[in-house]
């Protein structure tokens, strides 16, 4: 029971999570990273990845592969560093970006619940103020928050080969934009301008997961969002200026992949992932954004998969690499490319319970703007399977 | 959990080390276009925004001044109003026993803060009148003795003099004048009803030789205030002194060029304002900050708003201070002194405060940053701001300013207003 208090105490911690991209300057923010650290370290590929130690969400099909009840949390640390014209700036981050917990409720059946961030619009930006071509003072732009979705799911096996689940829940988030203005020349008086909007709405996810044998397995899984509601208001040190409601249409997003499992040492998994951004409207008006495909694939091994041994030589080690394209609309062909690495800590008597972590290297460019971007972002998770609630239960009794 | 030797303890620790050593922040990132919101400027001047501006005397309570004005100068008249309550005389002190009672006048000179000023230099001669109408300290001007009832003679209804005294140059040494008023304040032992108090002027007001100045009880200096000083003989038939401290004690002026109630203010090229002694007067300005006049849009953030009106310093080029006050009520520009007089103004709060002191001619800004955003959001109606010295009881000089009808268009106030437009949503750009 402590280990639920834990995980939902570490829900609420989520809730002041920073990320930071420059990116995220006139956008809704950056997709947030919905993976754990074991699939970050195989590139974020994992949606057909049914080995019944995956735990992430990704797929909700995927949970029904799990024989015991679970948790997964994960934690990042980030390092952004950006470089324009005028310098470069470097921001270090934390985040929380998932909380995942599966519950085998009958035979065949599993329901979990899942917090994740979904886009984060964290980001500090400044620069001198100037004013008939004086400098007056100094020009600040932050963002903060960003948009969360609470899950309830269930996943079932329909047969030895199809898995199926599902989710639906709620989205909500408040993120808010400041834009400061301090001055150093007599008369002006710093001011303030805050832009808070308000999200609500409702959302799922559909999942399915084919083992075409004991080897080879394809998922496919879509997000899908019904209209939310959004509310605006901008107001200074004083009063405030403007309130307006909105109706915001998030964009769709879907994927497939392939996973296979070359036995108890080693596994590759490869997923595409579409996300359709040209569908996000606010009051039914298109944003100009760029429809995005991610392009993830990843592996992971054992020297020693059995139980005894030299704790290196049975850890897994997992590397990864993907491609994924900046939305905005802004940023012409910002592009990313992303290179991963990580490996699990697996405990003797308990191989599902695990410490992982695993380390991405991000850089993103754009010759449009001239602005290069580089992040390094070290995740680690916690997984932790029946025993760790109580029951001492060893595979094979 | 036996198993999780140190060597593993080791691994997990170099992880957790990595992930906390990345790097640290820099203090200030850089970035590009991080505000987008250039700075507008909009200038309002009196022929585009509807600008009214003008000026009005007033005469002002001095009850919670540190100071008392006793005299005539350069066309002002300040008369000295004090009241001893009787049941602040010692109870054993019987009256029989009551050998004298004086009024003792503390004359000093302290710079900066009394008989300080060029007029306090030349001998004058005072005059004690008992006061035959009661005053309130905390209303009483030279036209009224309490909120709502005039005197019957301007300047105090007061009898024949009861004793005087002749105060010649301040020295920075205290000195200690005595006025006999046994009779009078024996009366007022013996019918309280009729103890009003007291009113010292100067003998002839119409010569003008200076104005004497006295710490009022105000002023914290017990001491130093007129007492009432009270010689009796004890009853083992020693003589014994006792001072009581007014109970009520202020001041009121006169000006000999006050405006008359009738007179029209409007149209003149300057603008008055300071105060002296309780008489002051006000500029009062207004401009229309309407979007469509003054194209400053009602979402703006004002980020300065200068007021700028040309100075001209008055002939005795001394301090002045001043602040701006906002309007609760409108007024036109060819309204009557009297009707002027009723202007209502928010007196808690002063927006800028100014001191001019040789301050050469020329503008002079007035910051009223929150004021105009107030206005421009409509968080107040607005009617205009005022002009005056915060506490009108100080001794200061009249200055002026250019008015809007001032014949040099190059003296002539105006508003200078910059602000920013609110942040657009990221989403603002989309389309369809």
């Amino acid at each position: 029971m402590k280990s639920y208090v834990l995980v939902v105490l570490m829900t609420g911690l989520a809730a002041t999570a920073a990320a930071n991209t420059i990116l995220s300057v006139g956008t809704p923010g950056e997709p947030a990273a919905a993976v754990d650290a074991r699939a970050l370290g195989m590139g974020g590929a994992a949606l057909a990845l049914a080995d019944g130690s995956n735990l992430n969400g990704l797929n909700p099909a995927v949970w029904a592969s799990l024989k015991r009840a679970g948790f997964n949390l994960t934690a990042v640390r980030g390092y952004n560093s950006y470089e324009t014209a005028q310098g470069k700036s470097v921001n270090v981050n934390y985040d929380v970006p998932g909380v995942e917990i599966a519950l085998p409720a009958a035979e065949n059946l599993t329901v979990a619940f899942s917090f994740r961030e979904k886009l984060n619009q964290n980001y500090e930006v400044t620069a001198p103020l100037e004013f008939g071509g004086e400098r007056i003072g100094t020009s600040e732009r932050r963002g903060v928050g960003g948009l969360y979705a609470l899950r309830l799911g269930a996943a079932r096996r329909l047969s030895a080969r199809w898995l199926a689940g599902l989710n639906a829940g709620y989205d909500f988030g408040a993120p808010e934009e400041v834009y400061t203005k301090t001055f150093t020349e007599k008369g002006y008086s710093d001011v303030q301008e805050r832009l808070a909007t308000s999200y609500r709405g409702v959302g799922g996810a559909l999942g399915i997961v084919w083992l075409t044998d004991d080897h080879l397995s394809f998922g496919a899984a879509a997000e899908l969002y019904a209209r939310h509601s959004c509310r605006e208001e901008t107001s200074n040190d004083y009063v405030t200026l403007i309130e307006s409601d909105h109706q915001v249409d998030l964009p769709y997003a879907g994927g497939v992949g392939a996973a296979y499992i070359f036995g108890p040492r080693a596994r590759a998994a490869l997923d595409v992932r579409y996300t359709a951004w040209s569908g996000f409207r606010v009051d039914g008006v298109g944003q100009g954004f760029r429809d995005t495909v991610e392009v993830r694939a990843g592996a992971e091994g054992r020297i020693n998969a059995g139980r005894k041994g030299f704790f290196l030589w049975r850890m897994p080690y997992r590397c990864g690499a993907f491609y994924a394209p900046w939305y905005g609309r802004d940023y012409g062909t910002y592009t990313a490319f992303g290179v991963t690495a990580g490996a699990g800590y697996l405990f003797q008597n308990n191989e599902d319970s695990r410490f992982d972590a695993a380390f991405e290297y991000v850089r993103r460019g754009s010759a449009a703007t001239a602005v290069r971007e580089e992040q390094m972002n070290f995740y680690i998770s916690v997984v932790g399977v029946e025993t760790w609630f109580g029951k001492q239960q060893e595979e094979g009794e | 959990m036996t198993s999780f030797r140190y060597y593993r303890w080791l691994v997990l620790g170099a992880l957790a080390a990595a992930w906390l050593s990345c790097a640290s922040p820099t203090p200030e990132p850089v970035g590009f276009d991080p505000y987008d919101r250039p700075i507008h400027t909009a200038v309002l001047k009196p022929s585009t925004v509807g600008w009214r501006d003008t000026y009005y005397d007033t005469f002002s309570p001095t009850g919670r001044h540190y100071r008392l004005a006793c005299g005539a100068w350069g066309g002002y008249r300040s008369r000295t109003l004090l009241r001893y309550d009787v049941a602040d005389i010692p109870k054993e002190i019987r009256v029989s026993k009551i050998t004298a009672i004086s009024l003792q006048i503390s004359y000093v000179r302290l710079s900066g803060s009394v008989n300080d000023q060029i007029y306090a230099y030349t001998p004058v001669k005072l005059t004690l009148h008992p006061l035959s109408r009661g005053f309130d300290e905390d209303r009483a001007t030279w036209w009224l003795a309490r909120a709502s009832r005039a005197w019957t003679e301007e300047g105090g209804d007061f009898g024949p003099a009861v004793g005087s005294l002749e105060l010649g140059s301040p020295s920075y040494q205290r000195e200690f004048y005595y006025v006999d008023i046994t009779p009078t304040a024996l009366d007022w032992m013996a019918n309280p009803a009729r103890n009003y108090g007291i009113l010292l002027k100067a003998d002839d007001e119409e010569i003008a030789p200076g104005i004497k100045e006295f710490y009022a009880t105000n002023a914290g200096r017990g001491g130093f205030a007129p007492l009432l000083d009270i010689s009796y003989i004890d009853d083992d038939g020693e003589k014994q002194t006792r001072y009581v401290a007014p109970q009520k004690d202020c001041f009121i002026t006169d000006y000999d060029e006050k405006f008359a109630g009738g007179a029209v203010h409007g149209y003149d090229e300057y603008l008055d304002f300071g105060c002296f002694n309780g008489y002051g007067r006000r500029t009062i300005v207004y401009f229309d900050l309407n979007p469509a006049v003054s194209g400053v849009p009602a979402d703006a953030s004002v980020v300065r708003a200068r007021l700028r009106m040309y100075y001209l310093p008055a002939g005795r080029d001394e301090r002045v201070y001043v602040a701006v006050y906002r309007l609760l009520s409108s007024f036109a520009e060819g309204a009557t002194e009297d009707t002027l007089e009723q202007q209502k103004y928010h007196d808690n709060l002063a927006y800028v405060a100014l001191e001019f002191k040789k301050t050469p001619p020329g503008y002079v800004d007035f910051y009223i940053n929150p004021l105009v955003q107030e206005w421009v959001a409509g968080k107040h109606a607005n009617y205009g701001l005022m002009i005056k010295a915060p506490d009108e009881s100080e001794a200061q000089v009249f200055p002026r300013f250019a008015a809007q009808h001032n014949a040099d268009e190059g003296r002539r106030p105006y508003l200078e207003v910059d602000y920013t437009l609110p942040a657009e949503p990221w989403y603002a750009a989309g389309t369809p």
